[in-house]
Parts: C-alpha cells; sequence; structure tokens
C-alpha cells in the first residue's frame, strides 16, 4: 500500500539537525525540539496557546500528549518548557508549563496543568497530577495509592535508547526536517 | 484460593511454611519482589593499585517503586549468588528467654501430670494387687521390670528424681515496667513542625516488618518474601474433590480442577454509558459460554427473597430465549465456517452482536429517581441455561453411541450488575 506523503502543514517548528522526529508525530503550532531528541509516531504536541521549547535528549514516545493551553478563564501566552534527558514513556500526557530534567513519566501517567516537575521526578504508570504543587527533586509518585517517596538518585539515563532508535527510526518511518536549524 | 509460588522448588507440605531462601526478598515500600541490577563501578584493581578495572557489584531494586538497596546504604554486593544480609529482630534475646521459661514450664507440667496419674493408678488396683505390692513378691530389678504396670513407691520415686534432672530450672526476669511520669513527654513542636510525608513509614509498611516496627524510611530494609502454597478445596456439601494442584509446586496445572468459569456462562458489561436516573436506559452486556454445548439462556426477574445485593433499578428483561453457541476451539483456525449451521437471525433491538461463543445484548432499566448523581447502580435478574456434565464424554471414552447426548441440568444464576454511576446533570 502505497503511503502518500502528508505535506508538513506545521512549518513553525524548529527542529535541531540531529533530533529525531517521525512525520506521523502530530505538531502544532511553534515548537522548538533541542538536539538528539527523539519523537515517535503518533506522539502529539499541540502548542496552542503558547510555544513549547524542548530540551536536548528527550524522548517522546508513542500516544504521549504535550500541550500548551491556558486554563479556562486564563489569556496568555506563555511557554512551556522542558528540559534535558526526559522521558515520556507511551501515552503519558503533560499540561503543565514546566519540566525540569531526567524526569520520567511512565506509560498513561497524566500530569495536570498545575503542577510543575523539577528534575530526577518519577510519576509512575496511570498517575494523574493534578495539585498546584511543584514537586521536589527525585520524587517518586506510583501505585493505586499514590505513594509518594523520595529516591536517592535520579533515574537512569536512556543514552542506550536514544542511541538504538536513533539507527532504527529513519528506517522504518519518515522524518520531519526542519528548514531553519536551531 | 491460594496461588503457587516459586520461592524455593522443592514441594512443601502444608502452608505453614516460612520462606528459607536468601536470594528473594520484597521491596518494604510496595511489597513487589526485587530485583538483582548490576552496575559497572571503576576501581582500583587489587594486584595493581595503579590500575583500574571495572567491577560488576550488584544491588537490588523495586521495578515498581524504585526503592533500591543503595538508597539506604546497603553496599553493593560483588558476587551474585551472595546472600543479602538480613536484620536481626532487636527483641530476639528477650524473645528466647521466654520461649526457654515456657519449654521449662510445660517440661513440669507434664512431670507433675504424669505422676498424678501414677498415683490415681494405684487406687484402681484390686486389694490382691495392693497386698502383693505391699507383702508379696521378689523386689529385685528383674521382677519389677516383669511388671511394670506395678510400681513401686521406690520404682516412682526414682523415676520422679530421673525426670528433674533432665531439665534445669530456668527463671525469668519480669518483664521491665515503667510509671507513666517516667515516658518521656512529646516535643512541643510536634503541633506545629511540618510533617514529611516521604520520610516517613506508613502503618502498611510498618506491620509488613512486625519484628523491626520501622518509622522512618531511610531504615527501611528489605523483607523476606511470603510464600503462596496451593491447597485443594472439597464440596462442602458432598465432600467432592474440586480443586487438587499437582504435586509439583512449579507446575501451574491441576489434577483435578472443577470451576465455575469453565461450566457457567459469563455475564460482562459490553459498552458503558450514561445513566440517568428515573429514566430508561439502554445497557449492553454480554454473555460468553464456555461449554462445548449450545445453550439456552432464558431469563426471569429476581425475587425479593434473593435480592440480597438491594437493587436501586427496575429492569425490563428479554422475554425470548437467546442461544449462545458452543465454544470452539477449531473456529479460530477455520477462516470461514463451512458448517451447515442455519444463519441465526438474531432480533437487532436485543441482541447487537454475536461471535461464535459470545453474545451481546441489551437491556432496558430504569434507575430510581431518587438516586444521587455517582450513585451507584445496581440491577439484579436470574437467567436459566442447561448444564451437561461429563456424561457425554465418558460415553465416548467407553465407545457407546454418543449420539444421543444426556440430559440436561437446568440451573438458574441470579446476578447482580453494577452498571456504573448515575451522571452528573
Amino acid at each position: 500500500m502505497l503511503m502518500q506523503r502528508r505535506k508538513n502543514e506545521n512549518t513553525t517548528a524548529t527542529i535541531a539537525a540531529d533530533a529525531v522526529v517521525c512525520e506521523e508525530a502530530t505538531l502544532e503550532g511553534s515548537i522548538t525540539i533541542g538536539p538528539r531528541c527523539i519523537v515517535h509516531p503518533k506522539a502529539t504536541i499541540i502548542a496552542k496557546d503558547g510555544p513549547i521549547v524542548i530540551g536536548e535528549s528527550n524522548l517522546i514516545e508513542e500516544q504521549t500528549k504535550i500541550i500548551n493551553r491556558n486554563l479556562p478563564g486564563t489569556e496568555g501566552n506563555s511557554p512551556l518548557i522542558i528540559g534535558d534527558n526526559n522521558l515520556f514513556e507511551v501515552g503519558s500526557e503533560f499540561e503543565g508549563k514546566f519540566i525540569g530534567s531526567n524526569n520520567v513519566l511512565e506509560a498513561k501517567a497524566k500530569v495536570g496543568p498545575l503542577t510543575t516537575l523539577s528534575n530526577g521526578c518519577t510519576v509512575g504508570s496511570s498517575v494523574h497530577l493534578n495539585a498546584a504543587e511543584r514537586l521536589p527533586d527525585n520524587t517518586v509518585i506510583c501505585g493505586k495509592e499514590y505513594l509518594r517517596q523520595h529516591a536517592r538518585d535520579k533515574p537512569a539515563h536512556q543514552g542506550q535508547q536514544l542511541d538504538f532508535l536513533k539507527k532504527i527510526l529513519p528506517n522504518y518511518h519518515f522524518l520531519i526536517k526542519s528548514k531553519k536549524h536551531a | 484460593m491460594q496461588i503457587a509460588y516459586q520461592c524455593c522448588f522443592a514441594p512443601v507440605s502444608g502452608y505453614l511454611c516460612i520462606c528459607r531462601s536468601s536470594t528473594s526478598w520484597q521491596c518494604p515500600a510496595c511489597s513487589h519482589t526485587l530485583s538483582t541490577r548490576a552496575s559497572n563501578s571503576i576501581i582500583p584493581s587489587a594486584e595493581d593499585p595503579s590500575k583500574s578495572i571495572s567491577k560488576k557489584t550488584y544491588y537490588q531494586a523495586c521495578n515498581f517503586c524504585r526503592w533500591t538497596t543503595r538508597g539506604i546504604g546497603m553496599p553493593d554486593k560483588d558476587v551474585v549468588s551472595a546472600a543479602w544480609s538480613e536484620k536481626n529482630n532487636p527483641e530476639q534475646l528477650r524473645i528466647r528467654q521466654l520461649m526457654d521459661y515456657y519449654r521449662y514450664l510445660a517440661q513440669k507440667e507434664t512431670a507433675e501430670q504424669a505422676q498424678r496419674k501414677s498415683s490415681k493408678k494405684r487406687g484402681y488396683f484390686s486389694t490382691a494387687m495392693q497386698l502383693q505390692q505391699r507383702y508379696g513378691g521378689p523386689r529385685t530389678p528383674q521382677s519389677s521390670k516383669k511388671h511394670p504396670a506395678v510400681s513401686t513407691p521406690l520404682s516412682s520415686s526414682l523415676a520422679a528424681l530421673r525426670l528433674k534432672g533432665s531439665f534445669k530450672e530456668v527463671t525469668l526476669e519480669p518483664a521491665q515496667t515503667c510509671g507513666i511520669d517516667e515516658v518521656e513527654k512529646l516535643p512541643d513542636e510536634i503541633y506545629t513542625k511540618k510533617v514529611d510525608f516521604t520520610q516517613i513509614a506508613s502503618i502498611q509498611q510498618r506491620l509488613y516488618q512486625p519484628s523491626r516496627q520501622i518509622e522512618q524510611v531511610e531504615d527501611f530494609w528489605p523483607r523476606k518474601s511470603t510464600m503462596f502454597v496451593k491447597r485443594s478445596l472439597r464440596c462442602k456439601k458432598c465432600d467432592h474433590n474440586i480443586i487438587k494442584p499437582e504435586y509439583n509446586s512449579s507446575s501451574i496445572k491441576f489434577k483435578i480442577q472443577l470451576v465455575a468459569v469453565h461450566h457457567i456462562p459469563e455475564v460482562r458489561i459490553h459498552k458503558e454509558g450514561p445513566i440517568i436516573a428515573g429514566s430508561k436506559n439502554k445497557i449492553s452486556l454480554s454473555l460468553i459460554n464456555p461449554t462445548e454445548h449450545d445453550i439456552h439462556i432464558s431469563f426471569l426477574p429476581n425475587t425479593e427473597e434473593n435480592n440480597t445485593k438491594k437493587s436501586n433499578a427496575t429492569t425490563e428483561l428479554p422475554s425470548s430465549e437467546i442461544v449462545v453457541l458452543k465454544y470452539d476451539e477449531a473456529a479460530e483456525y477455520i477462516s470461514t465456517p463451512t458448517s451447515g449451521k442455519p444463519e441465526m437471525f438474531d432480533d437487532p433491538s436485543l441482541i447487537i452482536y454475536r461471535r461464535a461463543n459470545k453474545i451481546g445484548f441489551y437491556l432496558q432499566c430504569v434507575p430510581n429517581a431518587d438516586l444521587a448523581p455517582g450513585d451507584d447502580v445496581w440491577i439484579t435478574f436470574r437467567f436459566r441455561h442447561e448444564h451437561y456434565g461429563n456424561a457425554s464424554v465418558v460415553k465416548l471414552l467407553k465407545g457407546d453411541d454418543a449420539a444421543s447426548e444426556p440430559a440436561p441440568t437446568w440451573l438458574t444464576q441470579t446476578v447482580f450488575v453494577n452498571i456504573g454511576k448515575v451522571a452528573d446533570k
């Protein structure tokens, strides 16, 4: 079955030269993607009410939603900033305003608009965070009971996975290349 | 129904066994099994201090809550098979003392009982025996051996001495007590200091290790895995074996496994939809026939006495009988069924879909008008179905004419379904 190559409507995405962003991912709005990032197909990054800035070496897997939208009632154009080395596992959602570095959002984790994650946090599978708080460094929240713990080290670096995907993904997917370089 | 687990693969008897494995541990924070992870560390080698080699060190980590033994400062192990150390029970000494004292008391009591019994026996001796005991017969050790039931006063006192000599007196210090004035008072700041929940162990976590009762998260220690043991079950009424596991503890099969899921049709919720109190809602349920025979289902309303779950909705059940085909294992390998089965004409207002041994059907239900948004809505009904025993299989094996189906038994099942919560307006 011949796949028709979609014309990429979003031309305002600034993607670094060595970032791997699959064409099947949905990118809308003004988005900046840093070097060595990998965005899987079927990921959704929507910068509706403000730009989204994604740092280095982030791994954004399938069916993730990173949406920058204002809370009902607020106006404005604030950016959504994502740091380095974060892992957004399959099905996770992030609608906050800020994530630091080395965080892990496990599968189907949801972080609401009021929460900010600092560095090294792990949000467990199916954990929904809605409270207006800033999670301290290296916090782990997991389980049905939302067990909160303080881990000693930050989560392991995904270097191996990033290298592997960088080699393999272009063999199977078309990539989005940005005309202007970051 | 307990599940078998794989701490040690030796078959264990009874369910009171303690896990003695030194390699299987559970996370103290979330009680999932800990897995051993390796990490490379670069240290100076033992032979030549100037060279540094990378060595593999092992630590335990929980995959679920990411608790690691490194977090509590436990040193990493060099060899994979090294046993992880376990913390001792701080009250061990006192418990041992108590056990010794109890053992001593028990021995003393049995000795006293034996004495009392032997003294009682003397009363029941006939006069002839008593006379013989007192006056007659040689009293040599050999003759007393010949009549062991007859206990002479000398022999009984010797026996008592013998028993006493086998255990030594054990005394126990009474437990330390202190008056209420001596107990340290709580600091005043306990009411004002901000509590850091991530540092305090929850009650559940404390009780998982009752011997240590840790209060701080930093004192956590891996705990021994609990063992699950398979048990066999018998029917309470007719004492027939229902579940009988295999002797091999690592096998998941059963010798006898008569579970209801394989015999009784299963009712499941097919699709959830918004439920409005006081008005008609169409709910979709599905029925699965696990048996090897086609079954006919007819619905009946539930009786008042049987309504233990107190349903809060009235249901309009299907008036016609539903046929559900049998579970055919070979059906998935045959792409188009060419069998001469007649096409079922299903009423689309009743039956949503029909797929092999599954069927989806609609039920009209009216939840009580006084239900508030967020309340659970329970419906109840009964359904009648037939059940074929193993008689047909037995007949087939025996070589008899298997064409004649044995008469089925008709069973009625009561079902309570929670179809969801009442939607907000």
